[in-house]
């Protein structure tokens, strides 16, 4: 994993995005869940544990109970159907799911999170056990400990083992990118499914349309990649209640740097930058062609 | 410079041809055909698309990566830039978080992967078993040195009324339980049920508590080996050696083989961290985490049979040379499958053309 250099170039946070290098060789960007959310994530599992187990129990009781009517000798078949079915959710629940669902358990899927392996490497069968497996440690000790504080036996000892693994469970906190210790073992990171929106593009209305403004080379000099996008994000989010003066005041902003004499009227504002919009970045990207990259209006001689 | 109120401009192109543009436009059908694939996935994982339409899905998965590469590279528009971050992402989750085949995979560790894993790392096993050998050796000499240690170790009451206090012909009824076999195997399941969760228990946390440098780890298979010295020496001052060690055999040959294979993982992930040797600690983590998590894997399959065998079998045969005779054979076929490494797997292949 890797920082994004852009975006640090940009001035923009890093904090909790990582990117992974897919086995194609692209650098894929990822946000990393948040402690939080991984957290509700991890008691819903454990309720619906709880609760799946004892509705299959049921199930399997009134599924008995009809097929060889109640005669039988009850309690030891209790004992045996309630003990498979806690078997199998406390020890392979987080496992199966997260096989057989893309790395997502139900609490996970809720949170919209899921597990991906950290280095680009596809997620394996030997990773996803050694990371559940460590649930053992991480999550159950720290339970059963915790019931021995409150059960009738509370001694020193499960006050001590408490504090212990909830010193393992803790190493979360202190991991740049946020793994527990099954994570490390088993080669994994947690992240946010990400939600590909496409917006409409702005500069493509003003293709088929015609400028109602239209600007020099010179003009167009002025400005760079940055705040280009400054002003995407601008017109993108139009349905503030002072925009119009947020439009005027940018207008302004712009005649003043470019040097543009002449009054725009108030109605043209829009039109006005979007045309601006339209005009400064196919300028930037012709000088792109050339190897001229401008990032910012401080890049006074067009990038390096 | 003031030619940008030209309101009466001349009719026709304006010359803004955006390069960008016309990259998005001839792109687009294909992102989107991608993201109605992978919808698809999601629902009904990659079984739900067609053959024709799984191509796609790799190609389509490729094109997107490529455009975010050019995008990133060219592109001034931040909104398609931050699009294709996302559906590469999302693609990306889709291609490589699910374990190719997961049938295949499963079969293919049980024939090749798990024996190898534990073959590999023999020094770990055996220092899983020399500390659980160590332990019962332990328990044998303080179990002579001083009666007194049997209770500050395990407490007035140790093995269910198997004391030392206990007469010759209580000890040996009960390990021959003299009644018949449908009362011996009374309640075998339920029994054998509650084994099984609390020994997969046990192993699971000799495996996990390996990140903690392996000591804990180390410390509970000397505690378990030196319960089992302890027990031992309770039937061996009575002349009943043999008898308990053929009565543990049955079951515990397989059983504490999975204990060995618990520990032994656990051990492996200790001397990750605390050996990196040449690569980095994360590296030589994950390395030996993933072969340790198999191995664990397997030490839960075999305490499943050993569960079985001990809550049934062990009740249900009742004569020293039957008990020896399958607890030791089950044995030889542990060690017959683990110790070959699955190397016959690659005669069998030599073997056929």
């Amino acid at each position: 994993m890797t920082f994004d250099l852009q975006r640090i170039r940009e001035g923009r946070s890093t904090e909790g995005i990582r990117r992974v290098l897919t086995p194609e060789g692209v650098e894929v960007e990822f946000a990393l869940a948040d402690r939080g959310q991984r957290l509700i994530a991890v008691l819903v599992d454990l309720s619906v544990q709880v609760f799946a187990s004892l509705a299959l129990f049921v199930l399997i009781l009134i599924i008995w109970g009809v097929l060889f009517g109640t005669g039988l000798n009850g309690t030891e078949f209790f004992t045996v159907a309630l003990g498979i079915v806690s078997f199998f959710f406390q020890f392979f629940y987080f496992l199966t799911m997260e096989v057989f669902w893309q790395g997502k358990t139900l609490g996970k899927h809720l949170m919209g999170l899921r597990v991906i392996g950290a280095n680009g490497h596809p997620l394996s069968l030997s990773g996803l056990v050694a990371r559940n497996f460590m649930r053992q440690v991480e999550l159950f000790l720290p339970l059963i400990a915790g019931a021995g504080l409150v059960g009738p036996t509370s001694t020193l000892s499960s006050l001590v083992s408490l504090a212990w693994a909830f010193g393992l469970s803790a190493y979360i906190f202190f991991d740049a990118d946020r793994r527990r210790l099954g994570d490390l073992l088993g080669g994994t990171i947690v992240v946010k499914q990400a939600a590909p929106v496409l917006l409409p593009d702005i500069a493509a209305g003003q293709q088929e349309t015609r400028a109602r403004f239209r600007f020099t080379t010179d003009q167009l000099e002025t400005y760079g990649r940055f705040e280009l996008q400054v002003l995407e994000g601008v017109l993108r989010e139009d349905h503030r209640p002072d925009q119009e003066e947020i439009f005027a005041r940018i207008v302004a902003r712009i005649c003043l740097k470019i040097g543009n004499q002449s009054e725009v009227a108030p109605e043209f504002h829009r039109d006005f930058l979007n045309d601006f919009y339209a005009a400064q970045r196919q300028h930037l990207e012709r000088e792109a062609l050339y190897g001229k990259r401008k990032d910012s209006k401080a890049d006074s001689n067009g990038g390096p | 410079m003031s030619d940008s109120t030209n309101h009466g401009a001349p009719s026709g192109h304006l010359g803004l041809d955006l390069k960008s543009v016309q990259f998005r436009k001839e792109r687009e059908p294909q992102w989107q055909e991608l993201e109605r694939l992978m919808t698809t996935v999601e629902k009904q994982g990659l079984q739900g698309l067609s053959f024709e339409e799984s191509l796609a899905f790799a190609t389509l998965y490729r094109k997107a990566l490529s455009s975010l590469s050019v995008a990133r590279g060219i592109s001034l528009d931040r909104g398609v830039q931050s699009y294709l971050e996302a559906l590469a992402a999302r693609a990306y989750s889709l291609m490589y978080t699910r374990p190719n085949r997961p049938g295949v995979a499963t079969i293919d560790f049980f024939m090749r992967g798990l024996p190898r894993a534990v073959c590999a790392m023999w020094p770990s096993l055996l220092i899983a078993v020399l500390t659980f050998m160590l332990g019962a050796v332990f328990g044998f000499i303080l179990y002579h040195e001083d009666l007194g240690w049997l209770n500050a170790i395990v407490g007035s009451d140790p093995f269910g009324g198997r004391g030392p206090d206990q007469s010759y012909a209580t000890l040996r009824e009960s390990i021959y339980d003299p009644g018949g076999l449908a009362e011996r195997t009374q309640g075998w399941a339920s029994f054998a049920i509650s084994l099984m969760i609390n020994n997969v228990g046990v192993a699971l946390l000799a495996f996990s508590l390996g990140v903690a440098g392996a000591v804990p780890t180390l410390g509970l298979l000397f505690y378990n080996g030196l319960i089992i010295g302890l027990f031992y020496s309770v039937f061996h001052d009575k002349g009943l050696g043999l008898d308990i060690i053929a009565w543990l055999s049955i079951h515990g040959v397989t059983e504490i083989s999975a204990i060995f294979l618990g520990g032994a993982a656990g051990i492996h992930v200790g001397r990750g961290i605390l050996f990196p040797g040449r690569k980095s600690r994360a590296a030589r983590l994950r390395e030996n985490g993933r072969r340790a998590g198999e191995v664990a894997m397997g030490a839960v399959i075999m305490l499943i049979f050993a569960g079985i065998i001990e809550g049934y079998f062990r009740q249900a045969v009742n004569d020293l040379e039957w008990r020896l005779i399958i607890g030791w054979g089950l044995g030889a076929v542990v060690f017959a499958y683990f110790g070959t490494g699955g190397w016959w797997q690659a005669l069998g292949r030599r073997n056929t053309p």
